[in-house]
């Protein structure tokens, strides 16, 4: 059986949750034009007429009597009753909607009784308002703009989101290798998420890898920090000592001060810190012996300029 | 080549299966066992072929997204370097061969597989 005058393979199933949350209350028409029982059903007729409507609910003190239609306008004109008192003809067994009926439930009237209109009463039987199929249609689709700007609003939330500065810290201890490489890892991470491009990605990984691995072998430990805006990424790599004592030195290839142990691994060829200003947009090092050393690595996210091979 | 060829072809020793071991096309090759000489390349999806078994290959083959790793002359490796290929989900493969050896085979492999009896 039909529940519903929509077929649900045709209809988005956002109609339909809306159909079930939505009450009548919600979407009937309350600015109520009503007529009093010992009216004419010609001033009913005129009545409809000044207002544009095609149904007149008859009350008297809040309570509902019955309803007058074009049609039976229509048939008082037909008969010649039309300046006959209105309760002397109007139909008394009118169908009418409670206010906190489900929309779903409310609609299924218009099929089933193929009225125009239907009044809707509160608890305490009172006529509160008016539902027509315009309403319906009106109402729905008052609350479907309601929901686009919901999702919308949802949606530049997320954009924000992207959009943040994002910040993260590390901290690197001396001969740590275990543990050599998470920070690089959780960086990378971190920009794949953010649709970052994936050559880009890789350049900042390859550099916050360096960095660490730097701090790692050489330094007394450090922290390496990446701050992440929608266009850049900044890694901070600082340490407490002990310093370099020729920069220029260090930034050439192949040279270096690591032990055989060290290069064991695979590290301490020489390749650290070109490899991170190779990869780099924008490379900095300050370093002094005793103190520490701060290198400063800038990648753009988009448009990166060409890199140096 | 596939890493079913790869394995065949060097008799491998499946370490780690990586999820996308069935899908995965290997077109580019880096054999190092210079780790900084691996984060220098800008190939696409690499295999790395070294004789370095330490968890620092699998660390820098994540980093420069890798295909996995294939550890030359049958090393031992160290069970926690089993367990990070997995955490990074990194296939990882050894192979008893040396890494002059591997290299010759994965040539052939990459010329087409035609001399793979030769």
């Amino acid at each position: 059986m039909k529940i519903l005058p929509l077929d649900p393979e045709q209809s988005p199933l956002l109609i339909f949750d809306l159909l079930f949350k939505l009450k009548v209350r919600d979407v009937m028409s309350t600015q109520l034009v009503t007529i009093t029982p010992e009216a004419t059903l010609r001033s009913a007729q005129q009545r409809m007429k000044e207002r544009g409507i095609t149904g007149l609910p008859v009350v008297e003190s809040d309570r509902l009597l019955g309803i007058v239609s074009m049609h039976d306008i229509l048939t008082a004109l037909d008969l010649g009753y039309i300046n006959d008192p209105i309760d002397r003809h109007m139909p008394r067994n009118i169908v009418v909607l409670d206010e906190e009926m489900p929309l779903s439930l409310g609609i299924t009237y218009f099929d089933k009784y193929r009225f125009g209109r239907f009044p809707v009463l509160n608890r305490e039987k009172r006529l509160v308002g008016i539902l027509t199929t315009r309403d319906i249609s009106a109402g729905l689709l008052k609350e479907l703009f309601k929901e686009v700007d919901r999702l919308q609003t949802g949606h530049e939330d997320t954009q924000a989101i992207l959009q943040r500065r994002v910040q993260r810290t590390s901290t690197t201890r001396t001969y740590d290798f275990e543990n050599a490489g998470r920070a690089a890892h959780e960086i990378k991470k971190l920009l794949v998420a953010r649709a970052v491009d994936p050559a880009v990605v890789r350049r900042v990984a390859v550099a916050a890898y360096e960095l660490e691995m730097n701090q790692i072998v050489h330094s007394n430990g450090g922290t390496l920090r990446l701050t992440l805006t929608p266009r850049v990424a900044e890694l901070v790599a600082h340490d407490q000592g002990p310093g370099i004592a020729d920069v220029a030195q260090a930034m050439q290839e192949g040279f270096t001060t690591a032990n055989d142990w060290i290069k064991s691994l695979g590290f301490g060829a020489g390749m650290g810190l070109p490899n991170v200003q190779r990869v780099s947009d924008k490379f900095e090092i300050h370093s002094a012996l005793r103190v520490g050393t701060t290198v400063r690595s800038i990648i753009f996210l988009s448009n990166p300029p060409k890199v140096k091979k | 080549m596939r890493w079913t060829d790869i394995v065949r072809e060097l008799e491998g020793d499946v370490i780690y299966r990586g999820t996308d071991f069935d899908q995965t096309e290997v077109r580019n090759i880096i054999v190092s066992d210079l780790m900084s000489d691996v984060l220098t390349t800008d190939a696409l999806g690499p295999l790395l072929v070294t004789a370095l078994a330490s968890e620092q290959t699998l660390r820098t083959a994540d980093l420069v997204d890798a295909a996995g790793v294939l550890v030359v002359r049958g090393k031992h490796l160290p069970d926690t370097m089993k367990r990070l290929a997995q955490e990074l989900d990194l296939t990882l493969v050894r192979t008893r061969f040396s890494q002059f050896h591997t290299c010759l085979r994965l040539g052939r492999l990459l010329e087409g597989g035609g001399a793979r009896n030769a």
